[in-house]
C-alpha cells in the first residue's frame, strides 16, 4: 500500500510540473548554449563600425571590493566603465559602443533577462564575416541587438545593432585569458587608433 | 436533522476561528496598506519600472518576479548565472492555472494565493495546536500570533510560504483525524511549494507511530506513505529538472548562483563571515536576530512540553538553510517552523501582554513593509 501510494506522489508530482511547465524550446535552450560558451571567458575583443567610424576594443572583467566591473579601453583612448549599475562615461553612443563590445558577463545577462521575461527571439541560419552561424534577434528588446553567434560551438562572433539613432556592427573574439596576450591586445587596440 | 447538526457545527466552527480570522483580516489591511504606501511614495530605483506600473505591483517584488516569470515561461537554467530553477514549482504552476482560467495578472494572482492561504493556515495552525498542545488558549493565541507574525508580509507578497504554511497544516491536522492519503497529498504539494516543507515528515511519522496500535495493515500501510510523501516528492523536482533541461542538478546549481552552496561547514562559513557581510548587507543583521530569537522560541517550546518531532522539525526548518553557508532570509524561512508560535502562545498569559505583542507585530509589518526596497525577504 505504502509503496503503490508513494509510487503516485512520484508520478503525479512529476507529471502535474510537466503538464504545467513544460519545456523550453530549442530556440531558449540555443540562447542556453551561448551563456554556457560566454561564462567560460572574462574578456573579449571587437573591432566595430559604429556610424562610419572603425574602432576596436577590448573589454575585460575584473572584481574590485566584491564588485564586478567590466572596462572596455577603445583603440582612440577612451575607456568606458561599467560597475554593474552605472556606465561612465554615460551617452547613447557609449551605450551602444559598449553593447558593441560583446563583454562576456553583459552580454550574458542580457540575453538571460531577456529569456527570462519571455522577450519574442527570432533565429535564422545565416553567413556573417565568412562565417556559418545563428541570427538572435529580440524584436522587443531596447536596443535591438542583433546577435551572431557560431553554429558548431555556439560562440558569438558577431554584434550588430539594428534600431536607433545609431548603427553599427562588431566582429567579437572571445579566448585570450592570459594576462600577457590581454595586454598585447590592448597595444594593438591602440595602434589601431588610426583606422 | 442533519442539516441542523452541520448548521450547529458550523456556527461553532466560525465562534472558534473568529479570533484568528479577525488578526488575519487586521494584519492584512494594514499590510496591505503599507504596501499602498511604499507603491505611492517608495523609492523608484530599487525594483524593476514595470511592478510600479500597475496597483500594488509592488506584491510581486523580488522572488516574485521570478514566480511570475516561471509562471509565464516556464523554467530555464543559464550556467554561471541566477536561474530561476531555484525556486520551487507549486506555486507558479498555481500562478499560471489562475491566470489561465480567470485572467488574473500573475502577480494578483500571487498576492491573492498568498493571503488566501494564510488565511486557511492560521485556522488549521490554531485546530492543529488544540491538538499537539491540549490547550484552546495557547493554540489561539500560537495561531494569532502566526496572522501578525513580524516577516509575514511576504504572506500578502507573491511569494509561496503562506500556502506552503496552510499546506503543511492540513496535511498534519489530516493525520491527526487518521486521513493518511488526504495527508499524503497535502505534504505531496507542500514539498513542492516550499523545500523546509519536507520537514513535515517528523511530526507526520510521529503521529503516525503513537497510532500504530490502533492501525490495520492497510491503514499502517497508508500512515507510512503519508510519512514518506513529502520526501519523496520533493525528489520529483529533480525528476522533473532532469526532463525538461536535462540537468537533475539545476536546483543546488542555481542556489549557487545566490551565494548558497550545500555543505558540512556552512553553518560555520556562514557565522565566520557574517561580521563582515553585515556591513554591506543589514538585511543579515536582521536575519540573523531572527535565527536566534526563533531558536530560543523553539527551545521555549520544547521545555514547555511540545514534543521532539515537533522541536526536530522546526530545528530542520531553521538549521538547513544554514548549511548553505548563508543566515540570508532565514527570517522568512523560519516562518514554516510551527513551534515557533506555539512557543509565544505558551509564553502569553495575560489578555494585556497578548495586545501589546499583536500591536507591536502589526508595527513591524509595517516597518518591514516600508524597508522593503532595502532589506529583501
Amino acid at each position: 500500500m505504502a509503496g503503490a501510494t508513494l509510487a503516485v506522489v512520484l508520478g503525479v508530482g512529476f507529471a502535474v510540473q510537466a503538464a504545467a511547465l513544460g519545456r523550453p524550446g530549442a530556440k531558449p535552450m540555443l540562447v542556453v548554449r551561448v551563456v554556457a560558451q560566454l561564462v567560460n571567458y572574462h574578456d573579449s575583443r571587437a573591432t566595430m563600425t559604429v556610424g562610419r567610424s572603425r574602432l576596436s576594443a577590448v573589454c575585460r572583467q575584473t572584481w574590485i571590493h566584491h564588485q564586478r566591473e567590466v572596462t572596455i579601453g577603445f583603440g582612440d583612448g577612451r575607456t568606458l566603465i561599467d560597475n554593474g549599475t552605472t556606465l561612465v562615461p554615460t551617452g547613447q553612443l557609449e551605450i551602444d559602443e559598449f553593447e558593441l563590445a560583446g563583454c562576456p558577463r553583459p552580454l550574458t545577462e542580457w540575453l538571460a533577462s531577456q529569456i527570462n521575461r519571455g522577450a519574442p527571439l527570432d533565429v535564422n541560419a545565416t553567413r556573417v564575416f565568412g562565417k556559418r552561424v545563428y541570427r538572435l534577434r529580440f524584436p522587443t528588446a531596447r536596443p535591438e541587438l542583433e546577435l551572431y553567434v557560431s553554429r558548431r560551438g555556439a560562440l558569438p562572433v558577431a554584434l550588430r545593432i539594428a534600431s536607433g539613432a545609431i548603427r553599427g556592427m562588431s566582429e567579437l573574439r572571445y579566448g585570450f585569458g592570459s594576462r600577457e596576450l590581454a595586454l598585447r591586445f590592448s597595444e594593438e587596440a591602440r595602434s589601431m587608433r588610426a583606422w | 436533522m442533519t442539516t441542523l447538526a452541520l448548521d450547529r457545527a458550523v456556527s461553532c466552527a466560525r465562534s472558534r476561528w473568529r479570533p484568528m480570522l479577525l488578526w488575519w483580516a487586521t494584519s492584512r489591511i494594514v499590510t496591505l496598506l503599507a504596501f499602498v504606501l511604499l507603491d505611492a511614495l517608495g523609492p523608484r530605483g530599487h525594483f524593476l519600472a514595470v511592478l510600479y506600473r500597475e496597483p500594488l505591483g509592488v506584491l510581486g517584488a523580488w522572488d516574485g518576479v521570478w514566480y511570475g516569470w516561471i509562471a509565464q515561461h516556464g523554467y530555464i537554467i543559464f550556467p554561471g548565472i541566477q536561474s530561476n530553477t531555484a525556486f520551487f514549482p507549486l506555486f507558479p504552476i498555481l500562478l499560471r492555472v489562475l491566470h489561465g482560467v480567470a485572467g488574473f495578472p500573475y502577480t494578483v494572482s500571487g498576492a491573492l494565493v498568498s493571503n488566501l492561504s494564510l488565511a486557511v493556515a492560521v485556522v488549521a495552525f490554531y485546530e492543529l495546536g488544540v491538538r499537539v498542545l491540549g490547550d484552546r488558549d495557547a493554540a489561539r493565541r500560537a495561531a494569532c500570533f502566526m496572522a501578525v507574525t513580524p516577516m509575514g508580509f511576504v504572506f500578502s507578497m507573491s511569494y509561496p510560504e503562506s500556502l506552503a504554511l496552510a499546506l503543511t497544516s492540513l496535511a498534519l491536522l489530516a493525520a491527526f483525524g487518521e486521513r493518511w492519503l488526504l495527508s499524503a497529498a497535502l505534504a505531496t504539494a507542500a514539498a513542492l511549494a516550499r523545500p523546509e516543507a519536507g520537514a513535515v515528515a517528523l511530526p507526520l511519522a510521529a503521529i503516525a507511530w503513537s497510532a500504530r496500535d490502533g492501525l490495520g495493515p492497510g491503514p499502517r500501510g497508508r500512515a507510512l506513505a503519508a510519512v514518506l510523501a513529502a520526501p519523496v516528492a520533493l525528489a520529483t523536482y529533480p525528476l522533473y529538472l532532469e526532463w525538461s533541461l536535462h540537468d537533475a542538478s539545476a536546483w543546488g546549481q542555481a542556489q549557487a548562483h545566490w551565494g548558497r552552496a550545500f555543505r558540512l561547514s556552512g553553518p560555520l562559513h556562514a557565522l565566520e563571515h557574517l561580521p563582515r557581510k553585515i556591513g554591506s548587507e543589514p538585511v543579515l543583521g536582521r536575519d540573523l536576530v531572527f535565527l536566534v530569537l526563533y531558536a530560543a522560541l523553539l527551545l521555549v517550546a520544547a521545555r514547555r512540553g511540545v514534543g521532539a518531532a515537533w522541536i526536530a522539525s522546526g530545528a530542520l526548518v531553521l538549521g538547513l538553510p544554514l548549511f548553505s553557508g548563508s543566515v540570508e532570509s532565514v527570517g522568512r524561512f523560519g516562518l514554516l517552523a510551527l513551534p515557533v508560535y506555539w512557543a509565544v502562545g505558551l509564553l502569553l498569559r495575560s489578555r494585556r501582554a497578548e495586545l501589546v505583542l499583536q500591536i507591536g507585530s502589526l508595527a513591524l509589518l509595517v516597518v518591514w513593509v516600508i524597508l522593503l526596497p532595502y532589506l529583501w525577504p
